[in-house]
């Protein structure tokens, strides 16, 4: 019995003793880890604090040298060169890409194209694209093609900066077919390259895309200039019947609000599917003139609700139209309906 | 983007004094002397640029005091938001900075021109 209780602390004993190590084990990892962190950080501030002042002087002047940077920091420097490049603009550029390849960033860049953490090939690639060199192009190409949407947009975004009349071309037939890529963020990079540059290349797709992928391009349109993408839009109604498509370049006329689109908007006021009526409406409502006044007053007598109230909404907005005027209107109706619907709108006039 | 900031008007002469986020420019405005130049992020921590320039045209001193709003938000709404609230002009990112600090001296110039008091002229900015 006294020989089964001293195994049995012997154990206890053991037991405790590697606990307790096993404790002190942990703790000095734990510490160690903190140390590493900290010396990290205070690392990272001082290079930051070196690089922005760096930066910062090649923003006013054209620099001549730069700190050679090292591979374990180049992460750092491109992600803070890569920000002073987002909020600046003009010939400071042209400097910071100077700085960049005498600190040889342009070397990390490329080769960061190859790491295994997508950071670094983001990172890279945006270095890339600002850098401008048409060298790069080869390289960014299949990455732009690649399935990771991240990756795939950040490379075709660097080929529009590096050539975007060339990279339009390749950029276009992908945006309609990649569902993974944000809207704005194409969006942002279409207004990035202007008008002059997407216009007539998304014009051109857009009315010769298949009516699953035209809604798409019709909102992208809007980048374009404004007759680009009212001969686009003419072109794609001319040709569709597809509701969805109607739909989306009727919100998108409307959007332009430019004179020439009141005369594509007006057709759609007899078409028989409410929804498109509806956007019909709207876009008279924003565009339309006298001439619209009895097409408006009919639609005040339609069967639906909205279509009765877009319509007394888009009378009380011609230029024409005064508010005794719209009275009187009111007055002339035999419908019950018409009459009420524009006696809400000249109440809403009223409080507003 | 404050740091180019500061270097940019410290290069021109002037004698800058940061402040971290609203929360501290409000401080600022509250316990310093009007400075020549105020120059507002639109998006800070704690209390916006706009908020911030609606207490400084509140604040007597401070309420002639040029005021400069730098931001990302570029639309009309945004714009005519800041000027509204008192600002005297908006710049938007990205930004030349040659650009910004004629503004600046601009500003400075007229703000010191239209000063009766001669002690105004400080060369600081904020």
């Amino acid at each position: 019995m006294v020989g089964f209780q001293s195994f049995i602390a012997v154990i206890a004993l053991w037991a405790a003793v590697l606990v307790m190590m096993l404790t002190l084990g942990l703790f000095a990892v734990i510490v160690g880890i903190r140390i590493a962190q900290s010396h990290g950080r205070r690392r990272s501030e001082r290079l930051v604090r070196r690089w922005r002042n760096v930066l910062a002087r090649a923003i006013v002047d054209e620099p001549v040298t730069a700190p050679p940077v090292s591979r374990r920091d180049a992460p750092e420097i491109m992600s803070l060169w890569g920000y002073y490049h987002e909020f600046l603009r003009g010939d400071c550029k042209t400097h910071l890409n100077r700085l960049a390849q005498l600190a040889g960033l342009d070397i990390h860049a490329k080769r960061g194209l190859r790491s295994d953490r997508v950071r670094h090939r983001l990172l890279s690639i945006h270095v890339l694209g600002n850098l401008r060199d048409r060298e790069t192009r080869r390289l960014l190409r299949p990455i732009s093609r690649s399935a990771n949407p991240y990756l795939s947009l950040a490379a075709a975004h660097a080929l529009m900066r590096i050539s975007p009349r060339e990279a339009i071309t390749d950029l276009i037939p992908m945006i309609a077919q990649r569902p993974d890529w944000p809207p704005a963020r194409v969006m942002a990079i279409l207004q990035e390259a202007g008008p002059d540059v997407v216009s007539e290349p998304l014009a051109r797709a857009a009315v010769e895309a298949d009516e699953a992928y035209q809604p798409l391009l019709i909102i992208y349109l809007s980048t374009g200039h404004d007759r680009a993408v009212l001969r686009a839009i003419r072109e794609i109604l001319l040709a569709t019947s597809d509701e969805q498509v109607i739909i989306t370049a009727l919100y998108q006329i409307t959007r332009m609000a430019h004179p020439d689109g009141l005369r594509i908007v007006r057709v759609y006021l007899e078409h028989p599917n409410w929804l498109i009526q509806l956007h019909a409406v709207q876009g008279v409502g924003r565009m339309g003139n006298e001439m619209d006044v009895d097409d408006l007053v009919r639609m005040l007598r339609h069967r639906k609700y909205w279509i009765r109230l877009r319509a007394a909404q888009a009378l009380a907005k011609l230029p024409t139209m005064t508010s005794a005027r719209l009275a009187g209107i009111r007055d002339d109706q035999d419908d019950r309906y018409a009459r009420d619907i524009l006696q809400e709108v000249i109440s809403q006039e009223i409080a507003a | 983007m404050s740091h180019v900031i500061d270097f940019l008007l410290t290069r021109e002469g002037f004698s800058v004094r940061l402040a971290r986020d609203g929360r501290e420019a409000l401080r600022a405005i509250a316990e310093e002397d009007p400075f020549d130049v105020v120059v507002l992020d639109v998006m800070m921590p704690f209390a916006s640029g706009v908020q911030v320039v609606r207490a400084l045209r509140q604040t007597p001193g401070w309420d002639i005091v040029p005021v400069i709003m730098v931001s990302g938000k570029g639309s009309e709404s945004d714009v005519v938001m800041a000027l509204e609230a008192g600002a005297s002009d908006y710049l938007t990112k990205p930004f030349r900075p040659r650009e910004f600090v004629a503004r600046v001296r601009a500003h400075v110039l007229r703000a010191r021109a239209a000063a009766s008091a001669p002690g105004q002229a400080s060369g600081r900015a904020g």
